[in-house]
């Protein structure tokens, strides 16, 4: 039996040619790359396009790419990076099209008696939760409280100060808890 | 400890990252990524190849250009008193002789000694 070849190995292959090392990583990567994508976006309709997006900026940055970082550590940079520009773009849209205060009071509505719906209200709110927050504070709790990331490491993927990771967690969990209470109360 | 004090935002995010994640997601997501990656090989690969059919004239014409100065010069240098060397020959350079040393304008040079 052939041993799991690491990313290092396959990263080597995949820029000598082999498609087939670069699928391999790519489907190792996958899921974490949508979490934080989902976690950074928070509405579900985006996440497969930015997620291609994330593979194909690799693929094309691969021989840039010296293995200072972790593969990992690398698409998730780059998956931080590609949603913080689609939520640029959203805000731009939003601006002009969309009543932000409309979208979130529909959002929050509360839904029908059985636990399966409750649940989707309840994602729905936390969706709204984070979509309510500065992107720089979003990517925080994202590397954070998502990805399990440590505040050095949250520091160094956001090229940020350690004190300012602190700072925006402290200041995105307090209105996330403001807004989410009556959950984390049910959920206690 | 998160700043809230327990796991419970953690875990509540998460969940929700992980069901937008998962519905978001269609299918075949690998395929179509790789789909993405060969056309950008081939792109890749068709703008060479137009490059090379735009300057494979102008390379061929540069390479007989070439071929034939530097025959000319090795036909030239057969006329020389003294035979030249190869590279002399084929560069068109005059052979260094004593009469050719002897020949440098003298007033030039020493207007360039101080």
């Amino acid at each position: 039996m052939n041993p799991i070849p690491s990313d290092e190995i396959l990263l080597d292959r995949a820029r000598n040619g082999d498609q087939n090392a670069f699928r391999e990583i790519l489907e190792r990567h996958q899921p974490a790359v949508a979490r934080t994508v989902a976690g950074m976006l928070g509405n579900p309709s985006e996440v497969d396009d930015v997620v291609q997006v994330v593979f194909i900026r690799f693929y094309k940055a691969m021989d840039r790419f010296r293995g200072d970082a972790s593969c990992s550590t690398y698409l998730t940079r780059i998956a931080i990076n590609a949603s913080l520009d689609v939520l640029r773009r959203r805000k731009k849209l939003r601006s002009r099209f969309i009543s932000r205060d409309n979208a979130d009071k529909a959002l929050s509505e509360p839904g029908a008696d059985d636990p399966e719906s409750e649940r989707f209200d309840q994602i729905k709110l936390i969706n709204s939760a984070m979509n309510q927050l500065k992107p720089k504070h979003r990517a925080v709790v994202v590397l954070r409280l998502i990805d399990g990331c440590s505040v050095i490491e949250t520091a160094e993927l956001l090229g940020i100060a350690q004190g300012t990771v602190m700072s925006r967690l402290s200041r995105a969990t307090a209105h996330l808890r403001q807004i989410l209470g009556p959950i984390l109360e049910k959920e206690r | 400890m998160t700043p809230l004090g327990d796991s419970r935002l953690p875990s509540l995010l998460q969940e929700a990252a992980q069901m937008n994640a998962d519905s978001g997601m269609k299918p075949f997501l690998a395929d179509r990524i790789m789909r993405r990656v060969r056309s950008i090989h081939s792109r890749e690969e068709q703008f060479f190849q137009a490059i090379w059919l735009v300057f494979k004239p102008v390379i061929l014409a540069s390479a007989l250009f070439i071929l034939g100065v530097l025959s000319y010069n090795a036909l030239v240098s057969r006329n020389y008193e003294i035979r030249p060397t190869t590279t002399e020959m084929v560069f068109g350079l005059q052979p260094l002789t004593l009469t050719t040393a002897y020949s440098a304008d003298l007033d030039e040079l020493s207007s360039t000694i101080p």
